[in-house]
């Protein structure tokens, strides 16, 4: 009894659905036994201090959630900041909010510039009305779509860029954002054009060739005629692209011969058909 | 006596509480003079009193004191730890000879800890701190784990203090 404590009495402090949050205790130094008037104070003391603990702890719970909510929002940021593409949000009527850390070093704007319609600022004036009447078609329609066009880098330059959208809807069917990738396809498009460029200079060199040459795919389909093989044969190389070239203008019976050595691979000679309606002997390349 | 004299001094009747004893009461005192005239000149033919035991009264007051105290502090977002503490607080000041206090149950179920006790002897609450809780563990420990009141009236003679005793 070093502590002078004689009469303890303890109320269990229970929680709504009878958990068990603390005791609430009342000590004498006398020994002591609660009349009715005792019993309904420790009693109502308990039922006080139970609300303001459960209090504490809804406020607790609510704040871990805010907590958690808050958590996971800066871990899907820095997902969306370091993902490598340039990404947006905006809101249904295609006003920008965000734009992803990406979007921002490579066009060199910030959020308060870029912000509304502001990113128009970093789309090339002769892709600017496309774009624009596209992101309004694509709005009014509330379906996902693409576009290209050319993005100013903060340099100046401007790369080709594949511009998505996608909405994102509630369990109603309403718009509640839509999101956007905007895809680096420059180096894609450098390469379609100079391969294009390419193209053009050998069929300019194989027309130049005072000589047949065909290409055909594995089953027989022509790819490709030069000038001369066209001339010869009197047939343009769009009206036989679809058909077999092969046959458009072989022996019917050497032809099948033919197809069936096109797919060795090797070099078949074959009878042609020239204008006059004389076979004559042609070598041809098989291949693909 | 201060209190007796402003009376005889003004002939008006009165109310007093409270009183160094175990119980508190209330005088209540009534002049009753035996002619109008005698209380012009402020003399009494007698005084009427009566004592009312009024500990009971104080310990409902004492419990709507703290209730009102507590609502206060929850509303002004108050720590848990402070309302605790303003609770035992209102009830010891209002509710004679009384140490109060509060412990709270640690995540694990099983362990109570000291959250407030502002009259009870700081070794005492560093003695039972934790206390994991049994069916015969003084009274809070006892309490808690059968989710019952427990009335402990006399600890020198109570089982559940039997590991207690010396300590309490």
């Amino acid at each position: 009894m070093s502590h002078g404590l004689r009469a303890v009495w303890s109320q269990p402090l229970l929680s709504k659905n009878q958990e068990i949050l603390g005791t609430f205790c009342v000590s004498y130094a006398e020994p002591r036994t609660p009349n009715e008037t005792d019993l309904r104070l420790i009693e109502g003391a308990g039922h006080i201090a139970v609300i303001a603990i459960e209090g504490e702890r809804s406020q607790e719970a609510l704040k871990s959630a805010f907590e958690e909510v808050r958590n996971s929002e800066a871990r899907l940021r820095k997902i969306i900041d370091t993902i490598p593409t340039l990404a947006w949000c905006s809101l249904p009527d295609g006003t920008g909010i965000f734009w992803n850390r990406r979007w921002h070093e490579y066009t060199g704007l910030s959020l308060e510039v870029v912000r509304g319609w502001g990113w128009q600022k970093a789309i090339h004036p002769e892709d600017l009305k496309e774009i624009t009447d596209k992101w309004l078609g694509f709005l009014a329609a509330g379906q996902p779509g693409e576009v290209e066009g050319r993005l100013r880098r903060f340099d100046g330059v401007y790369r080709w860029f594949l511009f998505r959208a996608e909405p994102l809807r509630d369990e109603s069917g309403n718009i509640v954002n839509w999101y956007g990738t905007d895809t680096d396809i420059d180096d894609l498009k450098r390469a379609e054009a100079k391969l294009r460029k390419d193209e053009e200079e050998l069929r300019r060199m194989t027309d130049a060739i005072p000589q047949t040459i065909i290409v055909l795919n594995p089953d027989g389909r022509a790819i490709y005629a030069n000038r001369v093989a066209l001339e010869y044969t009197g047939l343009s190389l769009t009206t036989c692209k679809p058909t077999i070239f092969g046959r458009a203008f072989s022996m019917p019976t050497t032809f099948r011969d033919f197809a069936k050595n096109v797919t060795k691979l090797s070099p078949t000679p074959l009878p042609s058909k020239t204008r006059s309606g004389l076979w004559e002997r042609m070598v041809s390349i098989g291949g693909s | 006596m201060d209190f007796w004299r402003r009376l005889v001094d003004s002939g008006e009747a009165g109310e007093i509480e409270s009183a160094p004893a175990p119980v508190r009461w209330r005088l209540s005192v009534v002049p009753v003079s035996c002619r109008a005239r005698a209380r012009q000149s402020r003399r009494y033919f007698q005084w009427y009193g009566a004592n009312t035991d009024i500990e009971d009264r104080k310990r409902a007051e004492a419990l709507l004191a703290a209730e009102k105290r507590t609502l206060e502090m929850i509303a002004n977002g108050a720590s848990l730890a402070d309302i605790l503490e303003g609770l035992c607080e209102t009830i010891d000041a209002q509710a004679r000879n009384t140490k109060s206090s509060v412990m709270l149950m640690d995540a694990d179920g099983m362990h109570l800890r000291p959250a407030a006790g502002p009259r009870l002897p700081k070794g005492w609450l560093e003695a039972i701190t934790p206390l994991r809780i049994g069916p015969c563990v003084g009274s809070c420990g006892t309490a808690a784990s059968l989710k019952q009141r427990v009335i402990v009236s006399d600890i020198t003679t109570d089982p559940l203090w039997a590991d207690y005793r010396d300590l309490g």
